[in-house]
């Protein structure tokens, strides 16, 4: 007798990650990832969006801020090569500097609902029984809410800042995280090392700090890269839909969007920041793919 | 049949209350009173006040909570202050709007993704399988916008076969409207269309591999009749669930959409109500928006239930 469970697509490709968990438990190591081509190529883009994001001051041909009235609405030329917005600041140093917005909120956002998933996941999974029930009840009425309309009402009732929106995507994250971390302790719960250290007496954080937590990292790192990308997807959405950071900021959603009146005449204001939120998700989703390829071999 | 259904909306009913919850708590933390909020800095404490009690935000929380969570259930949804209209009139006409859009991106992208996982699933291994895998995965993982916003630039402003905003489709006749939302409909389509291809893909493999169909085979079945009768009805069993459990991320894909075309949808609603701090439009709105997906979620169940008999409900 089995009824069927509603499951968001996250949580099914979540579950995929976690049932690879069984078993093998460790990471890949880096000669193994260097060999898969899907992973070097995705870590090369990540690479390079990093640095970018870092060195961008020196990397850029023109000041992102500098406005020359004069230079408005200039078509991609060898001086802009990719060309210039209706302020007349040059494109191309736009586009380098808005790295640096996303690649803040996104890790940070990533590491707190990781954190938090893995906690609440550890111990829903360890305790079962009524901290198991009410747990995943809350869990299950935070996914019934799309992403994108909680950061809505969020941002709307807490307004708009950067850290709301990290706040936001980490809390979102949350449950995603702690039911595959939940699923993989369900397993390992059941280990003749688990038995023994409870034999041995040992408390029960101890044991999911030192025993278990150690053998569910794989799960816990692949589901690291997959949550990611989605934060890079929504911190970027959440700009672009003006929730996030706000005008000088040089942010590639928030740009897309104020860009979007002028698509018809100035189509390079928009492509290249689109090109560039692209080119950041496909370089995450490709070490993810590589280290999920890596750990099921 | 009647029992499971009652007793799956009786299981919902645990979850929405904890949504409403915590929407309603989110809603109190806003900063300021409501009174100051809407009369501005310069009214006096004593106008604040009286706006207050008018509208009922001076009493305990409890007894607003159940107000407001009384009303919904009975339809009284109240009235934006900041908007000056009825919550429920505008979500209505909003929700209106983002049917039509996503109706239309249901009858793209249902037969799109099917059809691209099923050949897939047949040619499995081949370039037309690692493309449509591959090409699927990429493009649903890209923002709904930088999708759209390529869509409009290559078949909007280079080829001017579709105008650059869906704000034509409000009012205008069938024709008119197919014409304006074509391009909204094809970007939340290309949102959702690689999970599904990818689910129908596995589904495929996994039937043609199972001992059932060989048995097909080898009793001399034409291979027309074995795909129709043996592979199809298993195999589209997966997919089933997904399409239902994508309304949620269909809602979340048409907030961007309805943005990027100007279109004045449910999304866009609750994000105006975002932006101008309309409390009475955004809690009301996520408790609809929640009831909406479990319903659909509830709905699919059920479809899946009536297409697997082997899915037992529960006595």
């Amino acid at each position: 007798m089995t009824t069927v469970e509603p499951r968001p697509v996250e949580a099914l490709l979540g579950s995929e990650a976690a049932s690879l968990a069984a078993g093998a438990g460790a990471l890949p190591t880096w000669r193994i990832l260097l060999r898969r081509p899907t992973f070097v190529i995705g870590a090369v883009i990540c690479a390079f969006w990093v640095f970018d994001a870092i060195f961008w001051p020196v990397l850029v041909p023109y000041s992102p801020q500098n406005a020359v009235t004069t230079a408005a609405h200039l078509a991609p030329s060898a001086s802009h090569w990719f060309g210039t917005d209706r302020l007349g600041r040059d494109v191309l140093s736009r586009v380098l500097a808005g790295a640096a917005p996303v690649l803040s909120v996104a890790p940070a956002a990533t590491a707190i609902g990781v954190a938090a998933g893995t906690v609440i996941g550890l111990f829903t999974g360890y305790r079962r029984g009524w901290t198991d029930d009410v747990g995943m009840r809350v869990m299950d009425a935070m996914l019934t809410l799309p992403t994108i309309i909680i950061a809505v009402v969020a941002v709307g009732l807490l307004g708009r800042s950067e850290v709301v929106v990290t706040l936001v995507i980490a809390v979102t994250f949350t449950p995603l995280v702690a039911r595959v971390v939940r699923s993989s302790v369900l397993s390992e719960r059941e280990r003749q090392y688990v038995e023994a250290a409870q034999i041995r007496g040992e408390n029960a954080l101890w044991i999911l700090g030192r025993e278990i937590l150690p053998n569910v990292t794989g799960p816990i790192v692949v589901e690291s890269t997959v949550r990611l990308g989605y934060a890079i997807f929504n911190a970027s959405a959440l700009s672009f839909l003006s929730l996030g950071p706000q005008d000088p900021s040089p942010d590639w959603g928030l740009t897309i969007a104020e860009n979007r009146p002028f698509i018809e005449t100035q189509w390079w204001t928009v492509l290249f920041p689109a090109l560039a939120i692209a080119s950041l998700i496909i370089g995450i989703n490709l070490v993810a793919e590589g280290l999920r390829e890596a750990r099921s071999r | 049949m009647l029992r499971y259904v009652v007793r799956r909306i009786l299981l919902a009913i645990p979850t929405l209350l904890i949504v409403s919850v915590l929407v309603f708590c989110l809603a109190q933390l806003l900063p300021g009173d409501v009174g100051r909020q809407v009369l501005g800095p310069y009214a006096s404490p004593a106008q604040v006040a009286a706006f207050d009690r008018q509208h009922g935000y001076d009493r305990p929380l409890v007894v607003r909570y159940l107000h407001w969570l009384g009303g919904f259930v009975s339809g009284h949804w109240g009235t934006s202050v900041v908007q000056q209209e009825g919550v429920g009139h505008l979500l209505v006409v909003a929700l209106g709007h983002s049917l039509q859009l996503s109706v239309f991106a249901l009858v793209l992208y249902v037969p799109i993704s099917i059809g691209l996982g099923l050949l897939a699933g047949f040619r499995q291994g081949s370039l037309i399988d690692r493309t449509i895998t591959l090409g699927g995965t990429v493009v649903s993982s890209l923002p709904d916008f930088v999708v759209g916003v390529v869509l409009i630039l290559v078949l909007a402003v280079g080829l001017g076969w579709f105008p650059v905003s869906a704000l034509g489709a409000v009012g205008g006749n069938v024709f008119t409207k197919l014409h304006a939302l074509f391009l909204p409909a094809l970007t939340l389509t290309l949102g959702l269309v690689g999970y599904v291809a990818r689910m129908t893909r596995t589904g495929t493999i996994t039937t043609l591999a199972s001992p059932f169909v060989r048995t097909a085979v080898l009793k001399g079945l034409p291979w027309s009749r074995v795909v129709s009768a043996h592979v199809l009805r298993n195999s589209l069993l997966p997919t089933v669930t997904i399409v239902g459990t994508q309304i949620g991320y269909l809602v979340g894909g048409l907030v961007i959409t309805e943005t990027l075309y100007n279109y004045p949808g449910f999304g866009e609603a609750m994000l105006t109500a975002a932006q101008g701090h309309d409390v009475a439009v955004l809690e009301t709105g996520t408790l609809l928006l929640a009831v909406i997906s479990m319903a659909a979620v509830l709905a699919t169940d059920l479809f899946y239930t009536a297409l697997d008999p082997r899915v037992q409900r529960p006595a």
